[in-house]
């Protein structure tokens, strides 16, 4: 009966799968902290899988009659703010300068009085004129203007005698009769992609930032396993270096191709993220898989312990994922840290993906990137595959 | 005790500042961090700077734009109105860029107002110019409003059963008249705080635990060496092992912080508030996170597990605590849930430092916690430790 044929790199996956399997904090890192940054941060920067971005505004209400109350209903049903109640103008002032409100609005007690001051300016409260703040300003003096016209047709109807709720009567009865100016709004789909709001952004950026840490953090175990002398045994027996070389690489790119797709799943379902067409993401990613294995084994060639890959894996991760724009939007980044950001994967990764995000995109839309991460995984890979066979035989 | 802490401490000392990936953790990464937070999300908010463009066969309601953003002081900077006769060259110069955003009035706008029908205006934003898109949008519904507003009253003088002369000087007083509801000037308070006075505080708290849980791991380290036992076997007290350990942490923590304060300052001029107020939160966060990361080296078995999970541990307290996303912008539960981590308390006492101009007395409250929480740990991981010396 012969032997059966050796299968170096299906055992050695095996091997370390099994090995993972029983590292409980780097299965937490590879399974949990994904989705949970993704959830927060997806839920701080809006929480919602797309939608148009809302200018966030500080309201303190000091009247309570209807006029103060009509101007809150009209901030409030406003699409571009986010409108939130503050205490005190003191507060107000805090909130605007600590950068959490863009500007804010002061409803004076003055608007009780009866009749209203011939011209009363509501205070607008900002830092400086910067962009935000613009907007909102000219977001908030839609609604005022709107307050004001009613406020002077009311008017026009008491200057004939009548009391206050025959007043508002007439005003409503005008309002019905109207046909008026109808005001729709549409959003170009060019540059769509470059705006991600909520999840829509969070998935694919922290897809990227944790495949990568964690492929860097567990070539922790590869560092141990040359550092054991488990490498020299392996070459010992009559197995190629290749094949051990490509097991432990083929390891390496099944955990982080798994956890890719996990996280993609999860988004999917939890958080109704749309990727865009499987094919090219699924390409995308793949590539993408592909450098951080090449990194991880390059890191695996070149550190002494495991504890250093651990300790160099987040910092590392965190700092390229900086520059790729997967921590903030890529359009916050001047042209500085962009240009540096394109020397990495991230950044590649993350254009492809948001490319992706946009209805109709395929694999055409995204052949650069995909030929970039292609490049740099291939390159990184051969790299890191020569290094580590020389620290195998030291 | 202290002779024999104090020598432990400087063989420790010398052990990390021989590790250059210590060095890395501790002083490159959280500078450069802060600095790319800082560069990413700092600076002022830049003063909006944008073209509107306008589809109006006659060309004139462009011009009556024009005159109100020019009559506007907050405005007259920031906006300006370009007249397209076509509406196929105004998107394509909205897809270019060339504009912001565009308000589109319908061919039959002006016969429609005047038969009685619904006008049309229609607003097209672009996804890469948010801002100009919710400053179109508004423009397009005030210019609707003026319109509306003039009509109502209008209306309203005809139902209300006025003479017609007075009538006549309703439709003729045009949106001006009457009481005067308007946005006031703008209300400054003051320039916003800078990122890189919240980043800079903010990397530093996150990679206090990193720095300091190198140290305290050592601890499994040596007693697999079985360095722990050789020491115990000389005249020297646990309570001098943990010293020498405890020390090396805050100092290394110590001065991971004072880089990251210092690169800050120099690069970005940020301020993170009285000097005083600065070094002794840092200070209460060096020992809380030396205590946090003892303990889990008291629960663990081996380094590799005591690492792990402190960097587990590090960056749960640094999303809570909000290193990650500001404070401010978490949903409300995780604002509470922040206050369960030093970093959670160290970011509010930042804030109040910074935006609130506060001065030592006014964060002596996140001081305490802070320290309570350094106390407690400590306390229990002593308790553990012991078991961890004498195994």
């Amino acid at each position: 009966m012969t032997a059966p044929r050796p299968r170096p790199v299906r055992a050695l996956l095996a091997a370390n799968l099994r090995r993972l399997s029983r590292d409980r904090v780097g299965l937490f890192f590879i399974v949990v902290m994904p989705l949970v940054v993704t959830a927060l941060v997806g839920l701080a920067l809006g929480g919602r899988a797309g939608g148009t971005a809302q200018v966030p505004v500080g309201l303190v209400v000091q009247a309570h009659g209807a006029t103060a109350a009509a101007l809150v209903d009209g901030l409030q049903a406003r699409p571009d703010l986010e409108v939130e109640r503050v205490a005190t103008p003191e507060e107000l002032a805090v909130r605007v300068k600590q950068g959490s409100l863009a500007a804010g609005l002061i409803l004076p007690a003055s608007l009780d009085a009866e009749p209203l001051p011939a011209q009363l300016a509501l205070p607008f409260v900002t830092t400086q004129t910067g962009g935000t703040a613009t907007a909102a300003r000219t977001a908030l003096a839609t609604v005022v203007a709107q307050q004001q016209a009613l406020l002077e047709a009311t008017r026009v109807a008491r200057s004939s005698g009548a009391s206050a709720e025959q007043a508002e009567q007439v005003v409503r009865a005008a309002l019905s009769e109207q046909r008026g100016v109808s005001v729709s709004t549409a959003t170009s789909a060019a540059g769509a992609a470059a705006a991600p709001q909520g999840f829509a952004f969070t998935a694919p950026a922290n897809l990227l930032l944790f495949t990568f840490i964690n492929s860097i953090a567990v070539a922790g175990a590869l560092v141990e396993t040359r550092r054991l002398g488990l490498s020299k045994r392996m070459l010992v027996s009559p197995l190629r270096r290749g094949r051990v070389l490509c097991g432990e690489a083929v390891s390496r790119y099944v955990v982080a191709a798994a956890q890719a797709l996990l996280v993609v799943l999860a988004t999917r379902f939890l958080f109704g993220v749309h990727w865009g067409s499987p094919l090219a993401v699924g390409l995308l990613v793949a590539a993408f898989c592909l450098v951080a294995t090449g990194a991880a084994v390059l890191t695996g060639s070149l550190l002494r312990s495991g504890t250093q890959a651990s300790a160099i894996g987040p910092p590392l991760g965190i700092i390229l994922g900086a520059l790729g724009g997967t921590l903030w939007p890529a359009e916050v980044n001047g042209p500085v840290i962009d240009g540096l950001g394109h020397l990495f994967p991230h950044a590649w990764a993350m254009d492809g993906l948001l490319r992706l995000s946009v209805p109709g995109a395929g694999v055409g839309d995204v052949l650069v990137p995909l030929a970039v991460l292609l490049a740099m995984g291939a390159t990184l890979l051969a790299l890191a595959m020569v290094l580590f066979g020389r620290a195998m035989r030291r | 005790m202290m002779p024999a802490a104090l020598t432990i401490a400087a063989h420790e000392l010398r052990t990390r500042t021989r590790d250059g990936t210590a060095l890395l953790v501790a002083l490159v990464a959280p500078v450069v961090l802060a600095s790319l937070f800082s560069f990413a999300l700092g600076g002022d908010d830049p003063p909006l700077r944008t073209d509107i463009g306008v589809v109006d066969a006659g060309g004139a309601r462009a011009e009556e734009l024009n005159q109100a953003i020019a009559a506007s002081v907050e405005l007259r900077e920031s906006i300006t109105v370009s007249s397209y006769m076509s509406g196929e060259t105004a998107r394509e110069a909205l897809d270019r860029g060339t504009v912001g955003a565009l308000i589109v009035f319908a061919d039959t706008f002006q016969s429609d107002l005047t038969a009685g029908r619904p006008a049309d205006i229609s607003v097209s934003r672009s996804a890469t110019a948010p801002l100009a898109g919710i400053v179109a949008q508004s423009l397009a519904d005030q210019y609707a409003t003026v319109v509306d507003g003039r009509a109502t009253a209008v209306r309203t003088a005809i139902l209300a059963g006025l003479p017609e002369d007075q009538v006549q000087r309703v439709r003729d007083a045009g949106p001006a008249a009457g009481a005067g509801l308007v946005l006031g000037a703008d209300v400054s308070v003051g320039r916003p705080v800078q990122a890189a006075s919240y980043y800079g505080p903010a990397m530093a708290s996150l990679f206090a635990f990193f720095v300091v849980g190198a140290t305290t791991r050592s601890l499994l380290t040596e007693r697999r060496l079985g360095t722990l036992s050789r020491m115990q076997s000389a005249p020297i007290s646990r309570s001098a092992v943990l010293t020498g350990k405890g020390i090396v942490a805050v100092v290394l923590a110590m001065t991971s912080m004072s880089v990251t304060w210092l690169s800050s300052v120099l690069l970005f001029g940020a301020d993170w508030g009285d000097p005083r107020a600065v070094v002794l939160l840092l200070l209460a966060h060096a020992l809380a996170a030396t205590a946090i990361t003892l303990l889990v080296a008291s629960r663990c078995r081996t380094d590799a597990q005591a690492d792990g999970c402190t960097t587990v541990l590090a960056f749960v307290f640094a999303i809570l605590g909000g290193n990650l996303v500001a404070l401010y912008d978490l949903p409300e539960i995780l604002q509470r849930l922040s206050l369960l981590t030093p970093n959670g308390w160290v970011m509010s006492a930042v804030s109040t430092l910074t935006v609130r101009q506060g001065d030592l007395a006014s964060i002596a409250l996140p001081l305490a916690v802070i320290m309570a929480i350094a106390v407690t740990t400590a306390a229990l991981a002593v308790l553990g430790l012991r078991r961890v010396s004498t195994s």
